[in-house]
């Protein structure tokens, strides 16, 4: 089926820390078109290197719902059953967990209040219109708000910002029922 | 020596029969751990696709009777109704649950839960989270339960095999995936919420982690299993491009009337329900885009195409309105499909297996000490299952089975390991990466999943159904025995894994060739082509248990203990 579609070079990120002393960039010809980084991922897993490690989580079926899959993108965070391929992309594991091997990190409660990323994305909330009904803190795929008490009233607030991963998801503001959140690259 | 971890109540599986089932145990006062394969509260489970609703009878006319006698009738009277009647009954009570731990329902104005009907219930039923999807809300709620309780969540642990001593369930033996060591859980109660065998087929709606292990290794450890010929088929489903393969699309196929075209831009499904055409009921529209996929008239990637284009341009656009922050359309608008003109790749696949590990009212299965829930278990389904009906029954049968675990683990002394059974077992989930000669796991995974979907879906026939069988004994006399990972290192370790998945699936694939080669009729979501009729008497489960190592076949006789097929089929 990838016959036709043409191959560009991604560069992965590898490192098995029981292994090898340190971390090296792959690269792999993988389709574009029609493919997401996981897609690619796989891809390359499949067909050129059974070493290649990296989390799937619901492989993006029915659109990204369940954040296990978050990598790094030449430095922005996404999801990468998300983000579509480009040629050249660097791929590298979400900084703000523990590193287990590869792109697979260790999400555990204690590992992500260790670990420090920078900030990619401002979350913004317009207190005027934010009921504080906790549907974006359930709904983020990456745990990224919390509600907090501001003027007496629950509004939603940004706890983690660093774990947005910003643009390739928004499933924030496109869920939120009355349109308070806009999520803006950090200037 | 292993490493060995002790509990009372060791659930695997983190779904959503298993987070509510851990939550259960947990506060019947038992010390409870919970085992993911993946990243616990993310990873795998099919919960998170689920996209129907949580079906619960909730104001009169409607009553939990009527919901009872809708399941037992969409099941062609194959269920445990019994069961059935002990699990729904909880369902009204799993809605307040879900209320009171953070899930948002609409109300109406008179203050009444918001709910729709779903095709075979007779009344609205269908509740539904007000952020949309409820699947990953319902999800969410449950987890953020368990981060609040004293249980002990384990990450990425790979269950390979039950222990059993001395006829009772002792734990398991998983691998640690970080690690990549084997490791001892052992417990006084084991609960399995693995979830189904969905993706033990091509085209599936799950995600490719549900791929029976827990019924494969209940199988191997000697637990009867019931109904394994039964997997639900759903229409709708996008099969390209692959960066959205598999998001559910049978709103847009619902909500606003879609065709579906075959290569040749024919409107097939007119030669097969040519009076309700595309809404005709799920398995209808299944089999007719299976059949014209068969007949090669269908999309390059094995589906058919979707199409609005035949709508005016304003109803489009009223659509697109309505559905602006449903993330599905969204996608498939991102990844180029102009809705107001192209067609798009849609499927048929797999989505819920109907069959598991045979269970009584209690959740128990015939070992002791192992209870099975959500999709593992069986008896709740029968032929057929009602859309939206999981989610209850997950969540019924987590309160019943965590109850019953906690209370056994109050008299139950922790067993012992037998030493013999885990040195053998340890040994086996060894082999791929200790062997020094052997074949990758990967084409053959790829190759059952082949097998099934030619084989096994729609118009099964004893040729092809003898075919899958030959399929399978060959894996096991060449492929089990010499399966090798090639990567030296243990750690997050896939093909490793793989090995192990093909070792489950083989199992799944086996039970289902040989339970459909069996049942010589058509019965709700198992069709033959040669016997299309449904016949009074295969009002029977067929059982399947390891036996002298040997896969092993009766029946029994359903029970009706409250509707007789007269009461409901007049």
């Amino acid at each position: 089926m990838s016959d036709q579609n043409q191959l560009v070079e991604i560069k992965v990120y590898r490192f098995d820390p029981t292994v090898d002393k340190e971390p090296r960039y792959q690269a792999y010809k993988v389709p574009q078109e029609g493919y997401s980084i996981l897609n690619a991922l796989q891809y390359a897993y499949d067909n050129y290197d059974k070493s290649l490690s990296f989390r799937a989580g619901c492989q993006g079926k029915g659109a990204a719902r369940c954040g296990a899959c978050p990598v790094v993108v030449n430095g922005i965070p996404v999801l990468s059953c998300y983000k579509m391929v480009e040629p050249g992309m660097v791929i590298e594991p979400h900084p703000k967990f523990e590193h287990v091997k590869d792109l697979v990190y260790n999400r555990s409660k204690a590992a992500i209040e260790v670990y420090d990323a920078p900030q990619h994305f401002v979350q913004e909330i317009d207190d005027e219109k934010c009921v504080g009904c906790n549907d974006c803190v359930v709904m983020c795929p990456m745990a990224v708000y919390e509600l907090r008490k501001v003027n007496k009233k629950l509004k939603a607030r940004s706890k983690d910002a660093s774990s947005c991963c910003g643009v390739t998801c928004e499933i924030c503001v496109d869920g939120c029922s009355k349109g308070a959140i806009a999520i803006k690259p950090l200037a | 020596m292993l490493p060995e971890l002790q509990t009372d109540v060791l659930i695997i599986g983190g779904g959503m029969a298993g987070m509510r089932a851990a939550i259960e145990a947990c506060d019947k006062g038992a010390k409870t751990m919970l085992v993911n394969k993946g990243a616990f509260g993310r990873d795998g489970a099919a919960s998170w696709m689920a996209g129907a609703g949580y079906e619960t009878a909730l104001y009169p006319p409607d009553s939990v009777e009527e919901h009872i006698k809708d399941t037992i009738k969409a099941s062609r009277m194959l269920n445990n109704q019994e069961l059935v009647r002990v699990v729904l009954e909880l369902s009204p009570q799993g809605v307040k649950e879900l209320a009171k731990w953070g899930v948002r329902f609409n109300k109406d104005a008179q203050g009444r839960y918001e709910q729709w009907q779903m095709p075979g219930h007779h009344y609205m039923r269908s509740m539904r989270a007000s952020t949309g999807h409820p699947g990953p809300f319902f999800s969410r709620a449950l987890r953020d339960q368990i981060d609040q309780r004293e249980i002990e969540v384990v990450d990425d642990i790979f269950a390979t095999d039950l222990l059993i001593s001395d006829g009772k369930a002792a734990g398991m033996l998983g691998i640690d995936m970080v690690t990549g060591e084997l490791k001892v859980y052992r417990a006084k109660a084991v609960i399995l919420a693995t979830g189904g065998a969905a993706a033990c087929y091509n085209l599936n709606s799950n995600g490719n982690a549900t791929l029976g292990d827990g019924m494969a290794m209940a199988y191997r450890a000697g637990a009867k299993m019931m109904d394994m010929e039964f997997h639900q088929f759903t229409p709708g489903f996008v099969i390209w491009p692959p960066n959205i393969a598999g998001s559910d699309t049978y709103k847009v196929l619902t909500v606003i009337h879609a065709w579906l075209l075959n290569r040749q831009g024919e409107r097939f499904m007119k030669r097969y329900y040519p009076e309700t055409m595309e809404w005709s009921r799920r398995e209808q529209v299944s089999r007719s885009i299976y059949a014209e996929v068969r007949a090669r008239k269908g999309s390059p990637h094995g589906g058919v195409w979707l199409s609005l284009a035949h709508q005016p341009r304003n109803l489009i656009s009223q659509f697109l309105e309505f559905h602006k922050t449903d993330s599905v359309i969204k996608r498939i608008q991102e990844s180029g499909v102009d809705l107001y003109h192209d067609a798009f790749e849609v499927g048929a696949p797999a989505h819920y297996t109907q069959g598991g590990v045979r269970v009584n009212t209690k959740c128990e299965a015939s070992i002791d000490g192992l209870y099975a829930i959500g999709e593992a278990g069986s008896g709740l389904d029968g032929a057929d299952r009602l859309g939206g009906n999981a989610m209850p029954f997950c969540m019924g049968m987590g309160v019943i089975s965590g109850r019953e675990a906690a209370e056994r683990a109050h008299y139950q002394p922790l067993p012992h390991i037998d030493e013999e059974q885990l040195n053998r077992l340890a040994k086996e989930a060894l082999s791929p990466v200790e062997r020094a000669e052997g074949v990758s796991p990967t084409p053959s995974k790829k190759k059952i999943k082949d097998n099934m979907e030619e084989k096994a879906k729609f118009f099964r026939s004893e040729k092809d159904l003898k075919a899958g069988i030959k399929f399978v004994e060959e894996l096991r006399e060449k492929i089990l025995p010499n399966m090798r990972v090639s990567s030296p290192s243990r750690r997050y370790n896939m093909e490793w894994i793989e090995a192990m998945d093909v070792r489950n699936m083989t199992d799944i694939a086996d039970m289902t060739f040989h339970c459909a080669l069996m049942r010589t009729e058509s019965r709700g979501a198992h069709e033959r082509a040669d016997y299309p009729r449904e016949d009074p008497a295969w009002l029977k489960n067929i059982i399947i248990e390891k036996v002298n190592g040997e896969m092993t076949f009766t029946t029994k006789p359903v029970e009706f203990p409250y509707y007789k097929p007269e009461d409901l089929f007049k």
